[in-house]
């Protein structure tokens, strides 16, 4: 096992080089790469430290909703790579057609995607709408 | 470049106004993926010219031949829409590298936040928007007939159709399945709004990001590869979405002024607002921004376009995501 620091305290690390010190030497196009390269690696730095329990949470919301408007109760072995093929395919198909159906399925994305937008991009979902 | 860009330009224009050209100043201003710009002086016989070259790294990337390109721009123009004036067109890769075209320089700034700086400081947001009605409505009220017949045209039974056929083609190309874009679909499916009446040029890309403003307005709409026949609706939406307001989200067009401006300029240059169908393009729009973003990702993993700023791209297509659920269900 590896000393301290942890994988995501030195890309914290590489993100503070990159932005305070990188970034303002540099002009141009390449300012701009290096950047989104301190960008992204406090993207990663927020994965490492939030995607597990990200990923367990969207796995076990896709299982029970799948299972709920199935009344199939198989879901929950399912893998979240699978569980989100299957989601996409059944609700391009009319799976959510339904009021009830939607408005179920509509919560359920959205709070995937404000723990997707919490890595991503933190502040994205305090807009709320037009 | 320039160092060969240059002698190889001079040589060209000289040979198309026939006498001697000098060139002057050549400074790239940007180089994308899809397109090199550069400005330059151009001096004839003690007078001089700020001219911009646009050009097509190659024309295996052409969306549309570079010719038809400035066609549909001299269609735009004469119809009284604000477009560089396009002067020489070159298909001819051998000359500089790729296809190119060469339009009038328009003084002004492009890059999304300083515009918006721009159209705050001199309180222009609302001129901007109403200029931008009115050129859409202008745009819009050429004869598709005039095109250039390798403009793409809508296929099936109209613009609305293909519009719905494009996102099911790009649903089946994600390496991950979104089941955010996969519920967005089946809505743009069930909530089809009847065809439009009549079909129209359509920019397809004109918003912040893709305009010239200066401290009087609006100066010039910029790439126009995307034309193609469609529905005038489909261009209205378009700059009202999300991201390109760039952080300026309580003004809905490009954070410039709200939808009515908009509305009322296009309206009162002869255009027809339907508001069904604005509403479905603008969540047609945002997802198709969405699965765009994932095709940048794909372009960087496959080697075709590698870049840090396509493999970003990846990260980004939740906040497309975001923006589609609100539009779905916007009182939640």
């Amino acid at each position: 096992m590896q000393q301290p620091p942890t994988a995501a305290e030195l890309l914290a690390t590489v993100m503070e080089v990159l932005s305070d010190d990188v970034v303002p030497a540099l002009s141009g196009p390449v300012q701009h790469n290096a950047r989104v390269a301190a960008n992204l690696v406090a993207i990663v730095e927020r994965e490492l430290r939030l995607g597990g329990d990200a990923a367990t949470r969207e796995q076990a919301a896709i299982a029970t909703l799948l299972d709920e408007v199935s009344g199939d109760t198989t879901n929950r072995d399912l893998d979240l790579a699978t569980l989100r093929e299957k989601l996409a395919a059944e609700l391009r198909r009319g799976l959510a057609d339904d009021e009830v159906t939607d408005e179920r399925v509509w919560h359920a994305l959205m709070a995937v995607v404000r723990d997707d937008l919490t890595i991503a991009k933190p502040g994205h979902d305090a807009w709320d709408g037009d | 470049m320039s160092d060969t860009l240059r002698p190889a330009l001079a040589a060209w224009l000289s040979a198309q106004e026939g006498r001697t050209v000098a060139i002057d100043g050549l400074t790239v201003a940007s180089t994308g993926a899809r397109r090199v710009n550069a400005l330059f002086e151009a001096r004839t016989d003690g007078t001089s010219q700020r001219l911009a070259l646009t050009m097509i790294p190659t024309a295996a990337i052409q969306l549309l031949d570079i010719r038809d390109e400035a066609g549909v721009r001299l269609l735009a123009e004469s119809a009284g829409v604000p477009v560089p004036h396009v002067h020489h067109v070159c298909s001819d890769e051998a000359v500089l590298g790729g296809p190119f075209f060469i339009s009038t320089a328009v003084d002004g700034e492009t890059v999304p936040r300083r515009v918006l700086r721009v159209a705050a400081e001199n309180g222009v947001g609302e001129r901007i928007v109403d200029q931008l009605g009115e050129a859409m409505a202008r745009l819009h009220s050429i004869d598709p007939a005039a095109a250039p017949a390798t403009i793409p045209r809508p296929e099936g039974a109209g613009p609305i159709d293909t519009g719905l056929s494009t996102i099911d083609g790009q649903l089946e190309l994600l390496i991950e399945p979104s089941p955010v874009f996969a519920y967005a679909a089946r809505w743009l499916e069930r909530n089809m709004p009847p065809e439009p009446g009549e079909l129209a040029i359509v920019h397809s890309d004109i918003r912040n990001g893709n305009i010239i403003v200066g401290d009087d307005g609006l100066r010039a709409i910029l790439d126009w590869e995307g034309t193609r026949v469609g529905d005038p609706m489909e261009d209205l939406a378009w700059p009202c979405q999300r991201m390109w307001r760039f952080r300026e989200e309580a003004l809905t067009v490009g954070g410039f002024a709200g939808v009515d401006v908009l509305r009322a300029a296009y309206e009162r240059a002869g255009g027809a607002w339907d508001k069904p169908r604005f509403d479905w393009w603008r969540v047609h729009g945002t997802v198709k921004w969405g699965l765009g973003l994932a095709s940048q990702a794909r372009a960087h993993l496959d080697g075709s376009f590698r870049s840090i700023v396509t493999a970003a791209s990846g990260r980004r297509v939740s906040e497309l995501e975001y923006d589609t659920l609100l539009l779905l269900r916007p009182k939640h």
